[in-house]
């Protein structure tokens, strides 16, 4: 940027402060699960939305580090340890943010799960797993708080987002996307949005491939955006 | 004993300001653990740095224990083996007595906490002061430190009938979890990065470590530590070093204990050593308990670290290694599925040939040996480290003190 083209977003301040929260997990085992695909197929179905969060989005929060292979435990079970490689990519590719909920997610895990079974390489039959190899369906209880830090301004907003931990970055994120119910946005952009009146900066935001990086890299991108308005 | 604070280096200080954080939301609170020793085994070893840590956090942790004779944990052993899955007898009369034990240290125990947290099977008839006046609002909690996938059906029902009294139930691994009434709450081992079995060690520690055994650093070692247990496939690892060493030059470390005070432990460390043979380049150690600083060296100086169990509830060991920066090679097993994601933080293998394969490649690629060692820390950092256990445990006693049955909970 031009030292002398003017700051976009310097200057402005919120009218109503952006509170950091964080998150963390405790996760709870359900005592089911599965060590075929006819039985994974059942227990989807019969899993609610807690226990389809969790294995699909579990694993970014375990290996923020890592860009994801297959981001769900579904597709990493099926390609490890089934061995289906092209019914898990085919998962893999679920976009979860084409979804505005997880029972819509489900059901499209359900259809092409059920089409492999009927129509695919699933008609022979797929292997059964040894039983340290099953699946277990789980689910977590989430903890939610107040970090204390709050901005009302951008210069603010990118000081506390740089030292914030990777829970909070993951609630504001990722878990927003199913909290504020709206297609393709989270936490940031929405007060970037409608406080700091800035969308192009919140569409940028928006628009970030969360599940094809690490978080890590993720969050340094949102930061560098941000660092482009300031 | 290291501090809270000495595990914001490691863990990073957000993580410890949460913890700390988390643990204000428990002030007033008493929280009771119960076990049935203060010394030896591994629950008095996780109890002995928890409630230190939880009272710095500023949590009310208390210890108590229960009493018993001899015989009450002759029987207690019995039953601790059946869990496991050993096909045991127990007598009607051994279940007799385990209920008058208990109901005598029912009598003894003061329940002060407003949460009582009871570990692992001698103690778990406590539950039954909960239908007795003043308790009720008091929430229980059992802590299952054991795999009890193939328990015995006999045991496993004794202990179900006050299982389904608790208010949850803790399980180290989503392996050990079974059908109950309650809820289940998975929560993973740990490790402590500043125990002598974990700590940075100075070089000059390392290299005295390997002078002591004769190992020549300037080679490449694998190296594999693990008490002599047939599970643990010690005579499966000689197989794979044999098969690496036609292509690549090594020695072998087989490292551990437990040869000295269980005579199966003796008859395997036999074993190996008599297939070791006159091979100059095996090192079969049969370490003494506190060897902790060795066994740290010994990982720390490895060129690759093996876990070809055949089965394994949690290896801590895999754990540890991990967090050095190992690249590990290990059995794709029970809770090691938890701890290794192949091909990014180490490798899985099923066989002895594929073990020596993923060991040979490790071994002439040293750079993705590192990639994967780096991941390996950065994995355990984030799951794996007793500041984890603790942040887990303080989460379970809020949950506990909470009504509410929502999957999301705001702490204000």
């Amino acid at each position: 940027m031009d030292d002398n083209e003017p700051r976009k977003g310097a200057g402005i301040r919120a009218g109503s402060q952006f509170r950091f929260f964080t998150r963390t997990t405790l996760p709870l085992l359900t005592g089911n699960y599965a060590v075929n695909l006819d039985q994974l197929l059942k227990g989807i179905t019969l899993s609610d939305d807690s226990i389809i969060y969790y294995h699909t989005h579990h694993y970014l929060i375990q290996h923020h580090y890592l860009t994801p292979s297959a981001p769900n435990d579904f597709a990493y079970w099926i390609n490890f340890r089934l061995g289906e490689s092209s019914l898990a990519e085919e998962i893999s590719a679920i976009d979860i943010f084409d979804y505005n909920s997880l029972g819509e997610y489900k059901a499209k895990l359900i259809n092409v799960i059920s089409n492999f079974i009927k129509y695919g390489k699933g008609k022979r039959k797929t292997r059964e797993t040894e039983i340290n190899e099953r699946f277990n369906f789980m689910k977590a209880i989430t903890f939610a708080m107040d970090t204390g830090k709050s901005a009302f301004t951008l210069q603010e907003f990118h000081d506390i987002l740089k030292t914030t931990s990777i829970f909070s970055f993951y609630y504001h994120y990722f878990e927003a996307h199913f909290r504020i119910n709206i297609k393709t946005s989270n936490d940031f952009s929405m007060w970037i949005r409608n406080e700091l009146k800035i969308p192009e900066l919140a569409k940028k935001i928006s628009n970030l491939d969360p599940y094809t990086i690490t978080m890590d890299n993720l969050k340094l991108n949102i930061i560098k955006l941000v660092e482009g308005y300031l | 004993m290291a501090s809270i604070n000495d595990y914001k280096s490691i863990a990073g200080e957000e993580i410890i300001e949460e913890i700390q954080k988390l643990a204000s939301f428990l002030k007033g609170k008493i929280i009771q653990n119960i076990n049935s020793t203060s010394v030896g085994g591994g629950v008095a070893e996780i109890l002995a740095r928890m409630i230190p840590l939880l009272k710095e956090t500023g949590v009310d942790a208390r210890w108590d224990l229960i009493k018993g004779d001899g015989k009450f944990f002759e029987i207690t052993k019995k039953i601790h083996n059946a869990l496991h899955g050993m096909n045991i007898d127990i007598p009607e009369q051994d279940f007799k007595y385990f209920t008058e034990v208990t109901e005598r240290n029912l009598k003894e125990i003061n329940f002060n906490g407003d949460v009582v947290f009871i570990h692992d099977p001698q103690p778990i008839g406590l539950i039954q002061v909960k239908k007795r006046p003043g308790h009720k609002d008091k929430k229980f909690i059992w802590r299952c430190h054991i795999d009890i996938s193939n328990a015995n059906a006999r045991a496993f029902n004794f202990l179900k009938k006050f299982i389904d009294n608790y208010d949850y139930s803790v399980f180290s691994s989503p392996l050990f979890s079974k059908k109950l009434t309650i809820p289940q709450v998975l929560i993973s081992p740990s490790i402590d990065p500043l125990s002598d079995k974990n700590k940075e060690l100075s070089p000059e520690t390392i290299s005295g470590v390997l002078e002591k055994f004769k190992i020549d650093p300037s080679r490449n070692i694998v190296t594999q530590i693990s008490r002599f247990d047939r599970l643990k496939d010690p005579l499966g690892v000689i197989d794979v070093y044999r098969l690496v060493k036609k292509y690549v030059d090594c020695q072998l470390v087989l490292a551990g204990g437990g040869a000295t005070d269980d005579p199966e432990g003796m008859e395997v460390y036999k074993e190996v050593v008599e297939k070791a043979g006159d091979d100059k380049d095996i090192f079969v150690l049969n370490l003494p308990p506190e060897s902790n600083i060795e066994i740290n060296a010994l990982q720390r100086a490895s060129t690759v670290i093996l876990q070809k169990s055949i089965k394994e509830g949690f290896g801590l060991t895999v754990s540890e290694s991990l967090w050095k920066s190992k690249p590990v090679v290990a059995s794709g097993v029970g809770g090691i599925f938890l701890q290794i994601t192949h091909g990014r933080s180490g490798l899985l293998s099923k066989t002895i040939e594929g073990t020596a394969l993923y060991v040979k490649q490790l071994l002439q690629n040293a750079s993705y040996a590192a990639e994967l060692g780096k991941n390996a820390r950065e994995h355990v950092r984030h799951n794996f480290l007793i500041t984890r256990h603790l942040r887990d445990y303080i989460l379970l006693f809020i949950k506990a003190g909470l009504e509410t049955r929502e999957n999301t909970i705001f702490l204000e």
